[in-house]
């Protein structure tokens, strides 16, 4: 059964402790064609990463003649980054190349997979809730599991976010897998060291020597299967170094189970049961000695140490039949097994399997990772080609600062949270501890990017601005959030920078809306939301909505526009010489609204402002029921009103007098008007005024469509006269009638 | 997203998004400007209107703030400002959706960059030209766009460049709501920061110094949760400066800042110390490269201010990014070559 299960080398090392490797050894990151997929380059100048533009590019002949020909490069970088544009100009330029150009910009990632590892990163740091903050023990705690508890939290956020870029990296392109795979690297290494329980402890417990397994064996997924093909390669594969290197490194690497595997594959215990009983023996111990290596550690290490000296001992001791070469391969490993640091340096081939070696074996304790990582570079000097070797190096050596700007190269998001995850958990000064030191140079005030913030605000605070130039609403959130729970406590430049953000927030409902004007509120922004509220205002009022638009008007307090916008409503109305087809405006005027609009409606879009402004046209409104209902004298009544309203435009007051005075009431010789209301009239016409607008709006109203001109004159400079006359004669027409 | 032509028949000398990003409009030697609307189900610019603009090269243009309406300015060789503001009941590329609200005649010699202020100053703008003359307009009444005054007349340069000689000029406002009302105008290679005194008349406050030749192109950063300014040009001269400006209340012994008293005292007569007198600027340079190893012709920040592009004629566009220590490092590069 065994036989069956272990028949297949893949299954054999390819799913080791169930990890599920991104990729197999030969893939070569540095490979060209694993590049070219991102079309990536380094300048020359500066080192940085070089992209192009997307498709074309949009200088197509050599640079030398491009200049000659008198063209230029020029950028503009969009409100929203991934929409920036290129373009040439300059002389000489051919129309049919007159374009605009889309960049690729490295590191800026607008999938959707990418977006919710960022606010999956951003949740699991929310719910990090007060454990956001470290702070120092002090004397006469009360509750003295709150460090300890604190300390869980935080592992346990930084083992959710492990979790998650590796979710996150298993959707990627190879080329950006294999960078999310260097964070991951570098998250794990830093797991093992600095998340895991009982770190207090003088020996690491189980969980790191775990977790250092498990970064070494992810980082870098060894053995590969050519290097198990070539160990099994001859015929007797145990006479083969290669054989004995493969079970060491499994070994080394804390693969027992494999190491078990490949052992018992070879058939050397069966080959040897006969031959050596002592050779046999010992395997079989060294076997059962690996099968019960105490992960649990504690006194356990010790005595499985003491067991593991004692059958080297025994071995070395001993006289065995076997051939003296294969004697020398079964001692290597049990010397290996012992924890002699001689062959952990020769049977391991990098430095990371070196010092996972000693970890396992020597002695498991944190506090000579120093020594075991001198000792494994000196043996083994690491590949600087890769980035999260480095960055390891530092994790070890606990300079965390070193790692952020590594990680920050290969992914923004994860170096963030990190770095967000280290400060919480005390391994990077904060914000506090770094004030304190500061010499005050900054001032009080500091702001979002002083040294007085920690290296995690800083991240933080540039990466929550960054997520505002994706026009994407949750990461703007995310965005507002980090901005908001960043452990640096100048409320005052969050405050700052959230009243400059919140403007250009890419809004499309209510609820969007809603959401800002709630910020502006939580912040105390009165300004922000009136800046908001004019852009609502014209938005609306470009989609024709004149009264939400005047409502926005109000509340952002621009009272000359809500004016302008109630008189526009008056002029339409006034020419159109009948109520406007506007449910709402002609409910709100009606003063039926209560009963014609809903009154949350009602609510939400009427302001006092409204009300005051509007009244003229609700004059007007009541002047068409009266007249509609034929009570004339009510309908003149309100028309007087509205000529003799003090704040009535006067280009407004010819325009009534034309559109209604005239033809309704003095046109007509049947109507009667009393002497009161004629004198009345009669003050008012000295407002009537012939200036340009007066005469625009006569004109018109007179070339109006469908309209029969109502017997008015042709220039409004005539009208007036007219007016006059006819009012004389209903004067006339009233003494009559007295007498 | 790949690259779209723009129609235009000559050449394009100015690229302008509105305040989202959602339009970009464009301005060319063929006396036109184009306005492109972004198609959010196929994330490809489309074209929305194409209209003559002015009788010669339209050589610059800006979208004002959303706070006013949809509303373009731009400015020509024809020495003319045009405002135009969209109808939205009009049909696209009818040609007819943006209409002129007015034009501003006041220049005396072409015109080479025309920049709206931010919303909260109130509506208005700032041009400038060969007359090496800054001209601010404003919308007194927001609500008849069709009427600017011109409130401000700044003579830059003592005379207008040679007409033989090539000129440049541009300018660009301080876009921070937390910062008195202040613009900085490029004229040939003088870089000044103007702000207003105590009578409203724009002042030198101070000057960004170290250009050599050309300024080609300018941009103010966004200043979000940053109590100073940044402030970047690209120069003939090869170079990218970043400048940072600090408001000091007290007096300032920098060699960049200008004396308020003196320019103030000889335009207003009205200098004092007060507690209103507009702060004092303190102008360092806190960097300066010259990786692009030739003429830089364009910078631009992003809407936070966080990163810088800077193109030039290495054929390459360069994305500049401040460290915690707050150096400027050259974090990208996009090249435009074809390879």
């Amino acid at each position: 059964m065994t036989a069956n299960i272990l028949g297949e080398k893949s299954d054999l090392f390819m799913d080791v402790d169930n990890l599920d490797f991104l990729k197999d050894s030969t893939t070569d990151i540095n490979d060209e064609s694993y590049m070219d997929e991102d079309n990536f380059g380094i300048d020359e100048v500066s080192g940085a990463i070089e992209t192009q533009f997307e498709g074309e590019q949009p200088i197509k002949e050599p640079l030398s003649s491009f200049r000659a020909e008198g063209k230029a490069l020029q950028f503009r970088v969009g409100p929203v980054l991934s929409r920036s544009l290129g373009f040439v100009s300059g002389k000489c330029q051919d129309a049919s190349e007159s374009k605009l150009y889309t960049p690729n910009f490295h590191g800026i990632d607008t999938t959707e997979n990418y977006k919710q590892y960022i606010m999956t990163c951003f949740e699991i740091y929310k719910n990090l809730g007060e454990d956001r903050f470290f702070s120092v023990p002090t004397m006469g705690l009360i509750n003295h599991s709150a460090p300890m508890e604190h300390s869980q939290a935080v592992n346990m956020a930084i083992d959710a976010m492990s979790d998650e870029l590796e979710v996150f990296s298993g959707t990627q392109k190879p080329a950006r897998a294999a960078e999310l795979e260097e964070c991951l690297a570098i998250i794990n290494c830093s797991r093992a060291l600095h998340f895991t329980d009982g770190n207090d402890n003088e020996e690491a417990n189980s969980a790191v020597l775990k977790q250092l397994t498990q970064w070494v064996n992810r980082a870098d997924g060894e053995p590969s299967e050519e290097a198990v093909a070539e160990a099994f390669s001859g015929s007797v594969s145990y006479k083969s170094p290669l054989f004995w290197r493969l079970v060491n490194q499994l070994l080394l690497r804390g693969l027992f189970d494999q190491a078990i595997g490949v052992l018992e594959r070879s058939h050397l215990l069966k080959d040897i049961e006969n031959t050596c009983e002592i050779t046999f023996n010992v395997l079989n111990d060294a076997i059962s000695l690996l099968k019960q290596y105490p992960f649990e550690l504690g006194e356990a290490f010790r005595e499985w140490k003491a067991t593991a000296l004692q059958i080297s001992q025994f071995f070395v001791d001993s006289t065995t039949n076997v051939d003296p070469e294969l004697r020398d391969f079964v001692s290597d490993m049990i010397l290996l097994m012992s924890g002699n640091q001689s062959k952990t340096l020769q049977y391991s081939r990098t430095w990371y399997e070196s010092f996972c070696g000693l970890m396992l074996f020597y002695i498991p304790t944190l506090e000579l990772t120093e020594e075991y990582l001198q000792i494994s570079l000196k043996a083994h000097p690491l590949d600087v080609c890769n980035n999260w070797e480095q960055a390891c190096v530092y994790v070890i050596q606990g300079k965390l600062y070193a790692v952020l700007p590594i990680l920050e190269s290969l992914d923004y998001c994860t170096a963030v949270f990190y770095s967000a995850i280290c400060e919480a958990k005390g391994l990077l000064e904060n914000s506090s501890t770094l004030m304190a030191h500061s010499n005050g140079s900054e001032g009080l005030e500091g702001d979002l990017f002083s040294s007085n913030n920690s290296m995690a605000c800083y991240l933080m605070h540039e990466f929550a601005l960054e997520l505002c130039c994706y026009e994407d609403k949750n990461l703007w959130s995310v965005g507002i959030g980090i901005l908001a729970l960043s452990p640096s406590d100048n409320d005052s430049a969050k405050r700052l920078a959230i009243a400059e953000l919140l403007p250009h927030y890419p809004f499309q409902n209510n609820d969007d809306i809603e959401w800002l004007l709630t910020l502006c509120a939580k912040w105390r922004l009165p300004d922000v939301a009136k800046t908001i509220y004019r852009i609502l205002g014209n938005k609306v009022l470009y989609e024709n909505n004149v009264i939400e638009a005047m409502t926005n008007f109000s509340k952002a307090g621009e009272f000359e526009w809500v004016k302008h916008y109630s008189w526009m409503i008056f002029e339409a109305s006034a020419m159109k010489g009948a109520p406007l087809e506007d449910m709402i405006i002609d409910a709100i005027v009606s003063g039926e609204a209560e009963t014609e609009v809903a009154p949350e409606i009602l609510e939400s879009v009427m302001t006092n402002a409204m009300r005051q402004t509007l009244s003229p046209y609700a004059v007007l409104y009541q002047f068409y029921q009266q007249r509609v209902a034929h009570d004339w004298e009510g309908a003149l009544s309100s028309l007087v009103s509205l000529l003799e309203f003090r704040y009535m435009p006067k280009h407004y007051i010819s325009l009534l007098v034309a559109q209604f005075l005239y033809p309704t009431f003095l046109k007509d010789d049947t109507a009667a008007i009393s002497e009161d209301m004629v004198i009345r009239i009669i003050k008012t016409l000295d407002r009537v005024s012939t200036d340009d607008k007066s005469v625009a709006l006569y004109e018109a109203l007179k070339s109006g469509e469908g309209r029969d001109d109502e017997g008015l004159p042709k220039q409004l400079g005539d009208l007036l006269p007219l007016v006059r006359q006819r009012l004389s004669y209903k004067i006339c027409q009233e003494y009559m009638s007295v007498a | 997203m790949k690259p779209f032509i723009t129609g235009h028949e000559d050449l394009v000398h100015d690229v302008v998004y509105d305040f989202y990003g959602r339009h970009v409009a464009t301005c060319s030697s063929d006396q036109h400007i184009k306005v492109f609307r972004l198609d959010r189900e196929t994330n490809e610019w489309q074209l929305s209107d194409s209209w003559k603009a002015h009788d010669s090269s339209v050589v610059g243009l800006d979208w004002a703030s959303p706070e006013y309406g949809r509303i373009i300015a731009s400015v020509s060789y024809d020495k003319l400002v045009n405002l135009w503001e969209e109808e939205p009941d009009a049909e696209e590329c009818s040609g007819r959706r943006w209409t002129k609200l007015c034009t501003l005649n006041d220049a005396t010699g072409p015109l080479f960059s025309v920049k709206f202020a931010p919303g909260h100053l109130g509506l208005k703008l700032g041009a400038i030209g060969n007359d090496g003359t800054l001209r601010i307009y404003e919308a007194m009444e927001p609500s008849d766009l069709r009427s600017w005054t011109l409130t401000s007349e700044v003579k830059v340069l003592p005379s207008p460049p040679a007409s033989h000689l090539q000129s440049d000029f541009c300018l660009t406002w301080c876009p921070s709501r937390f910062s008195p009302e202040k613009l900085l105008v490029c004229a040939l290679d003088q870089a000044l920061i103007y702000q207003k005194d105590k009578a409203g008349k724009p002042y030198v406050a101070a000057k960004l110094e170290g250009h050599t030749a050309l300024i080609r192109s300018v941009s103010w950063a966004p200043s979000v949760g940053r109590w100073y300014q940044l402030i970047a040009t690209a120069c003939k001269d090869g170079k990218v400066r970043i400048f940072k400006l600090t408001e000091t209340l007290g007096a300032s012994e920098d060699a960049m800042s200008v004396d308020q008293d003196e320019d103030a005292d000889a335009d207003a007569g009205s200098a004092d110390t007060s507690a209103d007198t507009p702060p004092e600027l303190k102008v360092e340079l806190v960097s300066e490269s010259d990786d692009h190893h030739g003429e830089v012709w364009s910078v631009s920040w992003n809407l936070t201010g966080t990163i810088l592009s800077s193109a030039g004629d290495d054929g390459k566009v360069r994305l500049w990014k401040a460290s915690y220590s707050n150096e400027f490092k050259c974090m990208s590069v996009i090249s435009a070559e074809q390879k």
